[in-house]
C-alpha cells in the first residue's frame, strides 16, 4: 500500500464511521437542533390537546416543559415549580383555575428561574406559583446538571432577576450555535442518545390517569406505575430504608453549610416575583418517617431541619404562605402515606393541600 | 480554538494545510501563509494580546539585528563592548515581561502577606503562551550574542516564533535546529509520508487527551477541589486524585506534544523530542530527561551552566540545581505550590546524583517504584491550590486521615463503611478503571516515537533512546502505511474526534 492509497483509505474509514454518527444523530436528532419534531415536543403536543400520555420514560423532562409554555395557548393561573415530589399535586385541587404541574425530577433552582424565564418570555406569568423547595436546592453540593438542558433559558432568567450582578447576552452563544449545531451531529452525547432513541419505546395518548405504566397528566402532573403505587407497607418500608441508607442520600451528600449563592438566587426569585404581584406559596414535600429519622439523627443530614426552618423563617418574613413539612410527624404521616422514602402518594398531596385556599 | 476543538480540525487546519501546499509551490508565499495563519490562530484564541505577541517579535528582532550587526562589523571592534549591554536589554525587556504578566500579583500578594504593605492587585490576564514565546526568543538572544547565530531574516524570524504547532505550550524549540527548516523550500511540497505520520500523531494525540487525560480529570478534578474547599480525603480516595492527577497531567502533556509533532509534520517540519515515556524511568535524572525535555534543556543551557553546573565540585553543583529547579518550579506558575514542586525535584535530583556516587545498584524495579512515587508527591504539591491542601493529601495518602471502605465489606471495627471515596462520591469502577487502563498504556505499551523510530518523526538525539526504562511486556509494535494501520488510526480518529465534548484547555496552556 503506497502513501497516498494509506492517506484516502484513512480518509474512508474517518469519513464513514463519522458519516454514519452523524447520519443517526441527524435522523433521530434527540436535541431537537434539526426539527421541532422531538420526542419531547410529541408528548407536549398531545397534553396540550387534552390528553393524558401513557408511558412516558427517559425523555428530557426539561425539554418537555419548554414545548409546553410555548406551545399552551392558555392563559395559566396557577403553577408548580418542584421535583418528583411535588409532582403529584393535580388541576383538581386548583378547582376553577388553570394549572399545569411543572414538576421535573431532581429540581433545583436552576430549574425553577429557567421555567420562569420561559414565562416571561412569553409575557404572562401566572397570578400563583406554587414552589416545592426540596431540601437539595440549598445544597451547594446536590449534583444536580439536568438542569443544563434549559441552560440558556436560566442564563436569561438569571440576569433579568439579578440584573445587576450577571449579565447575560444572548446573542454571543448565537454567532458559533449554527456552527456548533453541525458539529454537535458528532458529539458523543448525541450520538449515544440517537442510539437510545432507537430503542426507545414508545408513548401513547390515553385518557386514564392510572395505569400499569407512567402516565404524564394533561395538568402535568405524574402519575405512577401501579408497581410504584400499590405497595404494601411492608415494600413501602423496605423501600424507604434502602433510601435512607443510600450513601449519600439523594443529593444530600456533603450537605454541612447552606450554600449562600443558591440562598441568593432563591430570596431574589421570591423577591422579583413579589414585584410582578405573584402569589408564591413554598411547598415542603414530606419524606417518609423513616428517611426522615435518618436526617435527624445522622449528623450528616441534621441541616435538613435548619433548611426547613429558613424556608419557613423566610416565608414569615416575606409574608409568603407554606404547605407541608419535610418531617411527616408533623403532618401526622406514616408509611401508607408514602409511595417511597421520598415520595408522598397522590392522597397525601391531596390531604395537605386540602386546605390551601386560592382565590381565583 | 484549540488543538482538541472540532473548529480547529475540520476548519482550520485543512485550510491552512491545502493553502500551504498550494502557494508553496512558489516559494516564500506558504512561509507568509503559515506566519499568517499562526497569527491567526494566537488571535482566535486570545485577541487581546495579539499586539503583545507581535511587539515580543518586534523588540526581539530588533535586539537581535543590533547584535549581529555590532558582531559583523569588523571596523568598529570598539562597539563589540555594547554588546553585552544590548543583550541585557534584550533580556530585561523579556523577562521583564514575563515578570510583569506572570509574577507581578505574586509578589504584591506576599509583600502585603510577609510586610504588611497594601498594594492593590491588578486584574492581569496572563497572555496565552507567553512563557513559551518568551524563552524562545531569550535562547535565540543570549545564542547570537554567542556567535550561534549567522543571519536573520524577520518572515523566518517571525515563523520561528509564532509557527502555531507550538505557540502555546512549547516544544520550546532552538532556532539552530528549526531556522533551516523554515527556510528549505522544498519543505512548501507535499509529503505523503510526512502527512500520513502527521495524522498518525495527531488523532493519537487528541485520543490521549480527550479519551484518558479529560477522564482522568472527572476523577481528580473532585477531589482536589474538595480539598481545596475545606474536605478531608481518607486513604484510597487521596490515592485516587493523586494517581488520576500523575496519570491525568502525563496524558495531557503527552498528548499534547503528539499533536503538536503530528501538526508540525503535516507541513514537512520537525519538531524536537519533548515527552519520552517518563514515566517507565528508573531515577529522577532520567525523568527530567524524558519530561518535557526541551524546558530541561533550556534550563541546562540557559541557567544551570551559567550557573556553573558540576564544574566546581559537589556543594556548587547542590547550589546551581536547587536554583534551576526553584526557578523551573517557579516558571510553571506564580505559586508557592510550584516553588515547593520545583524544590522537591531540586532535592530529588541532589539525592540521586549523591546516590550515584556511592554506586549502589539497586534493583531497576525498585528504582522506579521510588521514583514514581516521588514523581507522585511532586505532582500533589504541582496540582494543589495550597500547601495545606497537598499536606492533607498527602496524610490522606499515608492513611492519617483514616480509612473508608465500601458499607459492603466486613466490619473489622479498623474501617469506616461510607464507600471508597466518602468525601466527593467519586465513582469507584470509574476511578480504578481509568488509573488502571491509563498505567497500563503508561507503562506497557511503546511510545509513539518508538513505534515510528525508523521515520525520524522528531529530532532524537540517539542517546536519548538510550535512557534507562521499564519495559516488563518488550511490545513491539511498528508503524506501516498498511490497511491494518489505515483501520486502527482512523477507528482512533473517529472515537476521539465524537469525544471531544467541549474544549478542555491542555494543563501545560496555563504556564
Amino acid at each position: 500500500m503506497n502513501e497516498k492509497q494509506y492517506f484516502l483509505v484513512f480518509f474512508l474509514v474517518v469519513g464513514m464511521l463519522l458519516g454514519s454518527a452523524a447520519t443517526l444523530s441527524y435522523i433521530e436528532d434527540p436535541g431537537g437542533a434539526f426539527s421541532d419534531n422531538t420526542y419531547e415536543g410529541g408528548i407536549a403536543n398531545i397534553l396540550l390537546s387534552g390528553h393524558n400520555v401513557a408511558n412516558v420514560k427517559n425523555y428530557d423532562e426539561r425539554l418537555l416543559q419548554k414545548d409546553v409554555i410555548k406551545n399552551d395557548r392558555r392563559k395559566i393561573d396557577v403553577i408548580v415549580l418542584g421535583s418528583s415530589r411535588s409532582m403529584q399535586l393535580r388541576s383538581s385541587e386548583f378547582s376553577g383555575q388553570t394549572f399545569f404541574n411543572h414538576g421535573v425530577s431532581g429540581a433545583s433552582i436552576e430549574d425553577h428561574i429557567a421555567i420562569l424565564d420561559l414565562y416571561q418570555e412569553k409575557g404572562t406569568i401566572p397570578k400563583t406559583i406554587i414552589i416545592g423547595v426540596d431540601p437539595w436546592i440549598l445544597n451547594a453540593n446536590n449534583n444536580q446538571n439536568r438542569w443544563t438542558s434549559l441552560k440558556q433559558e436560566y442564563q436569561n432568567g438569571i440576569a433579568r432577576i439579578c440584573s445587576t450582578s450577571l449579565q447575560y447576552n444572548p446573542d454571543s452563544e448565537n454567532i458559533g450555535s449554527n456552527i456548533d449545531r453541525y458539529f454537535s451531529l458528532i458529539s458523543r452525547p448525541i450520538i449515544i442518545a440517537s442510539i437510545m432513541e432507537i430503542f426507545r419505546e414508545s408513548y401513547y395518548p390515553t385518557d386514564c390517569d392510572e395505569l400499569d405504566v407512567a402516565v404524564r397528566l394533561k395538568d402535568g402532573a405524574f402519575s405512577d406505575p401501579s408497581s410504584s403505587r400499590i405497595k404494601t407497607i411492608g415494600q413501602i418500608d423496605s423501600s424507604a430504608n434502602e433510601y435512607a441508607n443510600r450513601n449519600p442520600i439523594y443529593s444530600l451528600g456533603n450537605f454541612t453549610y447552606i450554600d449562600k449563592d443558591s440562598k441568593t438566587r432563591f430570596e431574589s426569585t421570591i423577591h422579583y416575583l413579589k414585584t410582578k404581584n405573584v402569589t408564591v406559596i413554598l411547598f415542603l414535600p414530606p419524606y417518609h418517617p423513616i428517611v426522615y429519622q435518618k436526617m435527624k439523627t445522622d449528623s450528616r443530614y441534621m441541616i435538613v431541619g435548619e433548611v426547613e426552618r429558613y424556608f419557613k423563617d423566610f416565608a414569615l418574613m416575606e409574608n409568603i404562605q407554606t404547605v407541608g413539612s419535610y418531617d411527616p410527624n408533623l403532618l401526622n404521616l406514616s408509611s401508607i402515606d408514602f409511595y417511597d422514602g421520598q415520595h408522598p402518594s397522590r392522597e397525601t398531596i391531596k390531604k395537605i393541600f386540602a386546605e390551601v385556599n386560592i382565590s381565583k | 480554538m484549540f488543538f482538541n476543538s472540532l473548529p480547529f480540525i475540520f476548519l482550520f487546519l485543512p485550510v491552512v494545510v491545502v493553502g500551504y501546499f498550494f502557494l508553496g509551490k512558489t516559494g516564500k508565499r506558504g512561509q507568509i501563509l503559515l506566519t499568517g495563519a499562526s497569527l491567526l490562530f494566537y488571535f482566535l484564541l486570545i485577541p487581546e494580546y495579539l499586539p503583545l505577541l507581535l511587539i515580543s517579535i518586534i523588540f526581539n528582532y530588533t535586539i537581535g539585528w543590533l547584535l549581529l550587526r555590532v558582531k559583523r562589523n569588523q571596523s568598529r571592534p570598539d562597539q563589540f563592548s555594547l554588546l553585552p549591554y544590548i543583550l541585557l536589554v534584550g533580556l530585561l525587556g523579556d523577562l521583564g515581561l514575563l515578570g510583569y504578566y506572570k509574577y507581578f500579583n505574586f509578589i504584591i500578594v506576599n509583600l502585603n502577606h510577609f510586610l504588611d504593605f497594601s498594594i492593590p492587585i491588578q486584574q492581569i490576564v496572563l497572555p496565552l503562551g507567553i512563557s513559551f514565546f518568551t524563552f524562545t526568543q531569550i535562547a535565540f538572544l543570549v545564542d547570537t550574542y554567542r556567535g550561534k547565530v549567522e543571519n536573520l531574516n524577520p518572515l523566518t524570524y517571525a515563523q520561528f516564533v509564532t509557527f502555531f504547532p507550538h505557540l502555546i505550550a512549547g516544544p520550546i524549540y532552538h532556532h539552530a535546529d528549526m531556522i533551516p527548516q523554515f527556510e528549505d523550500t522544498t519543505k512548501c511540497q507535499p509529503n505523503w509520508t510526512n502527512i500520513n505520520l502527521g495524522i498518525f500523531f495527531f488523532f493519537f494525540g487528541l485520543a490521549k487527551k480527550v479519551i484518558i487525560a479529560d477522564t482522568l480529570a472527572t476523577v481528580a478534578t473532585p477531589i482536589f477541589t474538595a480539598v481545596a474547599s475545606g474536605g478531608t480525603p481518607m486513604f484510597i480516595e487521596s490515592w485516587f486524585g493523586a494517581l488520576a492527577y500523575t496519570l491525568q497531567i502525563y496524558f495531557d502533556f503527552s498528548g499534547y506534544c503528539d499533536m503538536a509533532i503530528g501538526l508540525a509534520l503535516l507541513f514537512n517540519i520537525r519538531f524536537p523530542l519533548n515527552f519520552f515515556s517518563p514515566y517507565r524511568v528508573t531515577s529522577i535524572i532520567d525523568f527530567w530527561r524524558c519530561w518535557n525535555i526541551t524546558l530541561s534543556n533550556f534550563l541546562r543551557d540557559y541557567l544551570y551552566f551559567p550557573l556553573g553546573g558540576n564544574r566546581y565540585g559537589m556543594p556548587a553543583q547542590i547550589r546551581n540545581l536547587m536554583i534551576t529547579l526553584l526557578l523551573g518550579g517557579l516558571w510553571h506558575g506564580a505559586g508557592w505550590t510550584f516553588v515547593i514542586w520545583g524544590g522537591l525535584h531540586g532535592i530529588y535530583l541532589v539525592i540521586n546524583h549523591l546516590w550515584r556516587k556511592t554506586g549502589i545498584l539497586l534493583h531497576t524495579y525498585i528504582c522506579w517504584i521510588v521514583t514514581f512515587l516521588a514523581v507522585i508527591v511532586g505532582w500533589i504539591f504541582f496540582r494543589a491550590n495550597s500547601v495545606e491542601s497537598a499536606i492533607k493529601i498527602l496524610k490522606g495518602m499515608m492513611g492519617l486521615n483514616g480509612v473508608s471502605v465500601s458499607p459492603f465489606l466486613p466490619d473489622f471495627g479498623l474501617f469506616v463503611h461510607s464507600g471508597f471515596a466518602p468525601l466527593t462520591n467519586v465513582s469507584t469502577f470509574l476511578a480504578c478503571g481509568s488509573i488502571i487502563f491509563a498505567l497500563g498504556i503508561a507503562l506497557l505499551l511503546p511510545n509513539l516515537l518508538d513505534m515510528t523510530r525508523e521515520y525520524q518523526t522528531a529530532l532524537v538525539k540517539e542517546k536519548q533512546y538510550g535512557v534507562k526504562r521499564i519495559d516488563p511486556l518488550k511490545f513491539l509494535i511498528s508503524y506501516r502505511p498498511s490497511i491494518r494501520w489505515c483501520v486502527i488510526v482512523g477507528i482512533i480518529a473517529a472515537v476521539a474526534i465524537i469525544s471531544i465534548q467541549t474544549t478542555s484547555e491542555f494543563l501545560y496552556f496555563q504556564f
